[in-house]
């Protein structure tokens, strides 16, 4: 066979194209015939208007077809570049569209349009309405979104779709549901579900059928659950059958809890968890204590709906609903998601209610704000954060990520954590400068590296490291515990006297206690052959907190106020 | 399946490679045609790899052998290579591209990457002349053709800072 240069091959060479930038790419398209059929369709492949890229408007028309994603297009901007790309009938084969709709109607079906056009190759398709004053209001019933635009009959392809500011009826809703089997993500935050009759903007009685939804704002629903599924619904005394459509690949949805609860603010009608029966995500926004919905239907509602919900996050919500919820709706959770503003003793303290299963709680950071030296954190929180220990002792966490709030060595050390933590981002009083920052996250991995490296060279399967009676206040640790830990290390260590690379290598850095002439590695396993041999010597504040640290034995990558590190 | 188990490849040249069954895992192809058959007893043949490049492919694998996320990294092509892999890397371009078509025909999408963004250090900032010369490339383009590139893909895409 004769050798292909790889670079004439056109799948590898749109691989090598993926890796370069626009200018360098746009040279590769000058080369020859054949690398520009390679390279042109990359150079179109995604265009975001919020860049304001200078798009060759005179390539438009041509290479329309070449664009895969579409990003930021504003309806309300009357600029040329918008103007042509609305009338670019070759732009059908979006992968990515992001669509901010506008007042006018007309430039609104132009975008619909669009979306129609382009509906069979769709992946991520996120519409926004016109904002509202009150961004948690209802939606008036004109800014209701046609779902025949939204979803192709055959073959979608949507897995994420984000609606803001819009309405859907709750027929179209389920329509839309129900033809996008791959359908993964919803967001309908700033969204309503109305109830009431289907509605299609193209026909001619536009207006005659949204009034007509609006009368039913006079209808009563009532519902009664009966088996499989099928619940009835009585409007104007008149009963109807009605068996919500389950899609099972929604795994994640985000609302407000009245979006879910109480689709339409007209009508009373069923929650929208009836169709995600496989929901695991939930993000819920804009939580407020006095307008809550009752946190026990929330929970009847999530159980009865939704059995694998177990990761929940709260964005612009009020602490006190937050800690409502996380006492008194959800059970079980595995992950939260909380804003800096709702460190509240409350909130942690509903934490603690998922003692057996919590293991991860974060708070999204911008990423800029790790570069440089660490800021000064104004953590009001801070005088009450004690609480936050009880969450590392009794529940079972590996990932915490709480960039913005600063603990106290002292409390830290009162009472061990469980040792099943795996990635920590706080910050700890005391270390201010990235000086002391580093030299605590060097201490702690030097330790590690130690450590690896003594087990290593030992050959011996590392043994568990009992962090939870090394605590310094915790004096209860059982004495039989301790001598079965001798003997294992006893162990090691004549398995150990074979390696005399270590032994140079590692002396100077621990040196043993009584008894222990021979070997140098001291596997950090009982109480007298302490990890605190490490740091036998240093005093500093830094030692401290990474004694600490070392305590946890699963944990791997530490942030403490600037630059994450890895062992 | 036991995970201590050896798979013996054959190269090009008729080569025997004994190695473990976690490094093949690394190929796509090996890993998909070990599932679907099982281990045969035999050598597996790849008439497409020579035996130095495939000792290279190898000795790739085993130094990422126990990357947890060996698959889904390098998402982001734009992250700067590692200095082992840079490393790596430096050999001539007959060897470069033949580990590139091993890459494709393997299936090992990681090291498909970075090989993909050594070719793409080649051509960064260099101008499509200068391109040409790099890969002995003849230009086909009518003066015309050429112009018409230029014009309907547009200079600069995004506002220079």
């Amino acid at each position: 066979m004769k050798q292909q240069k790889p670079i004439n091959i056109p799948e590898i060479r749109t691989n090598i194209g993926w890796c370069l930038d626009l200018r360098d790419v746009l040279s590769c398209a000058l080369v020859c015939r054949d690398w520009a059929q390679t390279f042109i369709p990359l150079l179109w492949h995604t265009i975001d208007l919020s860049q304001n890229p200078r798009i060759p408007l005179i390539g438009l028309r041509k290479h329309a077809c070449h664009i895969r994603q579409l990003k930021y297009l504003d309806l309300s901007e009357t600029s040329e570049v918008m103007q042509m790309v609305l009338a670019s009938p070759g732009i059908k084969h979006l992968h990515q569209l992001s669509i901010s709709l506008c007042d006018s109607d007309p430039d609104n079906m132009y975008g619909l349009d669009l979306i129609r056009r382009n509906c069979t190759s769709l992946m991520f398709l996120k519409i926004t309405g016109k904002s509202f004053e009150g961004s948690f209001g209802v939606i008036p019933v004109k800014h209701c979104i046609p779902p025949g635009v939204l979803v192709c009959p055959t073959a979608s392809k949507l897995t994420v779709l984000a609606l803001h500011n819009t309405s859907l009826t709750r027929e179209g809703f389920v329509h839309i549901l129900r033809l996008s089997p791959s359908l993964q993500s919803v967001d309908l935050t700033t969204s309503n579900i109305l109830t009431g009759g289907y509605i299609d903007m193209a026909s001619a009685d536009v207006t005659n059928s949204l009034y007509d939804l609006d009368l039913g704002s006079d209808y009563n629903h009532l519902l009664q659950e009966e088996e499989e599924g099928v619940e009835e619904v009585f409007v104007d005394d008149t009963i109807i059958k009605w068996k919500p459509f389950r899609h099972q690949g929604v795994t994640a949805l985000s609302a407000t809890l009245q979006e879910i609860f109480d689709p339409d603010p007209d009508v009373r009608s069923p929650s929208l968890l009836r169709h995600f029966p496989r929901l695991r995500d939930l993000y819920l926004s804009g939580l407020n204590a006095d307008e809550l919905v009752e946190s026990s239907d929330v929970r009847d509602e999530v159980k009865a709906c939704c059995p694998d919900l177990s990761i929940v996050g709260f964005g612009a919500s009020s602490s006190a609903a937050i800690e409502e919820l996380v006492t008194n709706a959800f059970e079980n959770l595995s992950e939260v998601y909380i804003e800096r503003q709702n460190y509240t003793a409350g909130v942690f303290h509903g934490l603690l209610h998922h003692h057996s299963t919590l293991h991860t709680i974060t708070t999204d950071t911008d990423p800029s704000f790790d570069k440089g030296p660490p800021e000064p954190v104004d953590d009001a929180f801070r005088e009450h954060g004690r609480v936050v220990q009880l969450l590392f002792q009794i529940l079972p966490l590996q990932m915490v990520l709480l960039h913005e709030h600063e603990m106290k060595i002292e409390w830290m050390e009162e009472r061990p954590w469980r040792d099943t933590l795996k990635e920590l981002a706080v910050r700890i009083e005391g270390l201010d400068t990235e000086q002391k920052i580093q030299k605590t996250l060097s201490l702690w991995a030097n330790y590690w590296f130690w450590y690896d490296h003594a087990v290593r060279k030992s050959q011996i399967t590392p043994p568990v490291i009992p962090s939870n009676s090394e605590s310094p206040v915790d004096t209860s640790s059982s004495a039989g515990v301790a001598a079965n830990q001798i003997v294992k290390a006893g162990a090691v260590v004549k398995h150990e006297q074979s390696g005399s690379v270590v032994k140079q290598e590692q002396s100077g850095i621990s040196e043993t206690r009584s008894g222990m002439t021979q070997p140098v590695v001291v596997l950090p396993t009982t109480k007298q052959l302490s990890f605190d041999d490490f740091f036998q010597d240093d005093r500093s504040f830094e030692a401290r907190v990474a004694r600490f640290l070392v305590r946890l034995p699963n944990l791997r990558d530490v942030w403490l106020g600037t630059g994450y590190w890895s062992r | 399946m036991s995970a201590h188990s050896q798979i013996l490849l054959t190269s090009s040249e008729g080569t025997e490679f004994l190695i473990d069954r976690d490094i093949a895992d690394k190929s796509m192809l090996l890993k998909c045609m070990l599932e679907d058959i099982g281990e045969i007893g035999q050598a597996v043949p790849l008439p497409n790899v020579s035996g130095p490049i495939l000792t290279k492919v190898i000795e790739y694998c085993t130094h990422h052998r126990d990357d947890p996320n060996f698959l889904s990294a390098n998402d982001d092509v734009t992250a700067d290579i590692d200095e082992w892999d840079l490393e790596y890397c430096k050999v001539d371009q007959g060897t470069l591209y033949e580990l590139i078509l091993a890459a494709n025909y393997l299936d090992i999408k990681p090291l498909m990457d970075l090989t993909c963004k050594t070719v793409a250090n080649m051509i960064k900032a260099k101008s499509p002349e200068e391109i040409r010369k790099t890969f002995n490339i003849t230009n086909d383009f009518t003066p015309e053709e050429e112009d018409q590139v230029r014009r309907e893909n547009g200079k600069d895409w995004v506002d220079e800072h």
